[in-house]
């Protein structure tokens, strides 16, 4: 029944029931101020997490839960202290492959014989971010030990990131109880409703995985047409753009223009700024209005899909698409706190 | 035993071992997806897997008979219900204005999300309403209802009507992929953005 209840949930079928329960279970409220022990240890916590992913390697069948939708992957992991080695090969919807090495992605998509290639400088962020003093994460989450719980037959150590305003989601988190490789992680509203889940529902350990045959199969894009996604870095200040709202704890990361191999000059103009509080991020995209595509979203401008929410806004002859996985009027704050330099 | 039925056999028992790539991948998931046997079969390898690994199973049969259940009933039950619909757009099989068939797994998926965030949406509003306002959590989780942002109209005004857009669908791939800025990022988001389809890349 545990292995269901994620699914049910999911389709909001129970939500008054879930609803109900979290009322009577979460006793603590969400502005409780964390004690110095709690709030000092969210960094090792975390960097506790990254070194098992950087010197573990396992084989599971990961579940992802969002909305109402389920889909499930096969996943190899492995890893030699410097070199990360993963590989998703998804069981539901469009077949697809993803090999990731530490930054690099590919993605095979072998009905279009086409492999999407990708640097993703984001990946390699963390942990060097975690160390250092200015982080945001211990000021706006705090970490609440829950006890302890199976998950895919493994002994787990369950946590929850608290945050401390309702500007952002709370998390839940199992980490398998001896290595600290996250087993289960739940995404949670004010409410304790769960947006959102991504679980193991097998995995093992230590399995060997030959990181060799890995990267070959990586590499291997004979029968391929190989896509790159280049990205143009730039600065918002660079683009004509301030950001006067005030959202607490959420700092820019890091802004550019894409160029895709395949897209239309139109796509390319796309600005994405992207704001993180360390555990949520936001991207914030921003291209030319026009009425013939923009103009039937308009009176719909709000979208959720799980965790993640969309909200569109014009701005004159801009047209803004906040997108991030925080509650709507968050992204509300962002859309409004843009302003077009004089 | 024919020889294709061994064929497809053997191919799930590669695909349950990860020695699949290129065609015979794409093959094997073609298979999975047509084949009613070729799935219990893929959950038999890894009953079998698992309860030899460990002493005890992990996925069992009965776990795809409910997520079948549930996608059947999703079909029948979750569109109908308090879902607005966009003229047109949402159709199955509507057309743009080329011509051009819009279409595929994307529009059931952003319906659904309609159909059942209006249920949700309507299950919350009732149980805070049967509760009273006497309850802290109950208010939390409404505030943003009840102070929307001036331009933002809300789930509780009107259910977020979820026009399928290919335009959406990249922004929200490019979140995914440029914009994950997480210390979760690495232990765990990579593998749920990779697993979880939403939106055509």
């Amino acid at each position: 029944m545990r292995r269901l209840l994620p699914g049910l949930l999911s389709l909001g079928l129970l939500v008054c029931a879930s609803a109900a329960w979290a009322q009577n279970t979460s006793k603590a409220p969400a502005s409780q101020a964390p004690s110095f022990h709690e709030s000092a240890s969210i960094g090792h916590w975390l960097m506790r997490l990254h070194d098992a992913a950087r010197s573990r390697s396992y084989v599971g069948t990961f579940v992802v839960t969002a909305g109402d939708s389920m889909s499930s992957s096969r996943i190899w992991h492995v890893c030699d202290g410097q070199q990360q080695i993963e590989r998703v090969d998804a069981l539901t919807g469009t077949a697809r492959s993803t090999f990731r090495r530490n930054e690099q992605v590919m993605t095979f998509l072998p009905e279009r014989r086409v492999v999407i290639s990708e640097n993703r400088d984001a990946l390699g962020l963390f942990p060097n971010l975690l160390s250092r003093a200015d982080s945001s994460i211990a000021r706006h989450y705090s970490l609440k030990v829950l006890g302890r719980q199976r998950v895919a037959g493994l002994d787990s150590d369950v946590a929850q990131l608290v945050p401390t305003d309702a500007l952002r989601f709370g998390y839940r988190v199992w980490t398998e109880r001896e290595t600290g490789v996250v087993v289960k992680l739940q995404t949670l509203d004010a409410a304790q409703t769960v947006l959102e889940q991504a679980a193991f529902s097998e995995l093992k350990l230590g399995e060997p995985v030959n990181m060799a045959k890995l990267a070959a199969l990586m590499d291997d894009t004979r029968g391929y047409k190989v896509e790159k996604t280049e990205l143009i870095k730039t600065t918002a200040a660079q683009e004509g753009w301030l950001f006067k709202g005030q959202v607490a704890g959420f700092k820019p990361m890091a802004c550019h223009k894409r160029v895709h191999s395949e897209s239309s000059a139109r796509q390319a103009n796309t600005l994405q700024w992207v704001f993180s509080d360390g555990l949520a991020s936001v991207s914030l995209f921003i291209e030319n209005f026009d009425a013939k595509r923009h103009s039937a979203m308009v009176s719909h401008d709000q979208f959720a899909m799980g965790a993640t929410h969309m909200l569109t806004h014009r701005l004159g002859e801009w047209w803004i698409t906040a997108v991030g996985e925080v509650p709507a009027q968050t992204l509300a704050i962002f859309a409004q706190g843009l302003e077009r330099k004089q | 035993m024919t020889d294709t039925s061994m064929a497809n056999t053997e191919l799930v028992s590669a695909l349950v071992d990860g020695q699949l790539q290129g065609d015979e991948f794409a093959q094997a998931l073609a298979l999975l997806e047509r084949s009613p046997e070729a799935r219990q079969r893929w959950h038999a390898y890894h009953v079998v897997g698992d309860t030899l690994r460990t002493g005890q199973t992990a996925a069992s049969a009965h776990e795809a008979d409910f997520v079948l259940r549930l996608r059947t009933r999703l079909q029948h039950e979750a569109m109908p219900s308090g879902l607005q619909v966009a003229p047109d757009s949402l159709k199955p099989g509507a057309t743009d204005s080329q011509g051009k068939l819009r279409g595929s797994a994307n529009d059931r998926h952003w319906r659904l999300v309609v159909g059942l965030a209006s249920v949700a949406m309507v299950g919350v509003i009732a149980w805070q309403g049967f509760q009273g306002s006497g309850s802290p959590q109950a208010q939390l989780a409404s505030a943003p209802m009840a102070n929307p942002a001036s331009s933002t109209p809300l789930a509780s005004d009107a259910p977020a009507v979820m026009l399928r857009d290919p335009q959406l669908d990249a922004l929200l791939a490019a979140h995914r992929q440029f914009g994950g800025i997480s210390a979760l990022q690495t232990p765990t988001g990579f593998l749920r953005n990779a697993t979880f389809e939403e939106g055509a890349r």
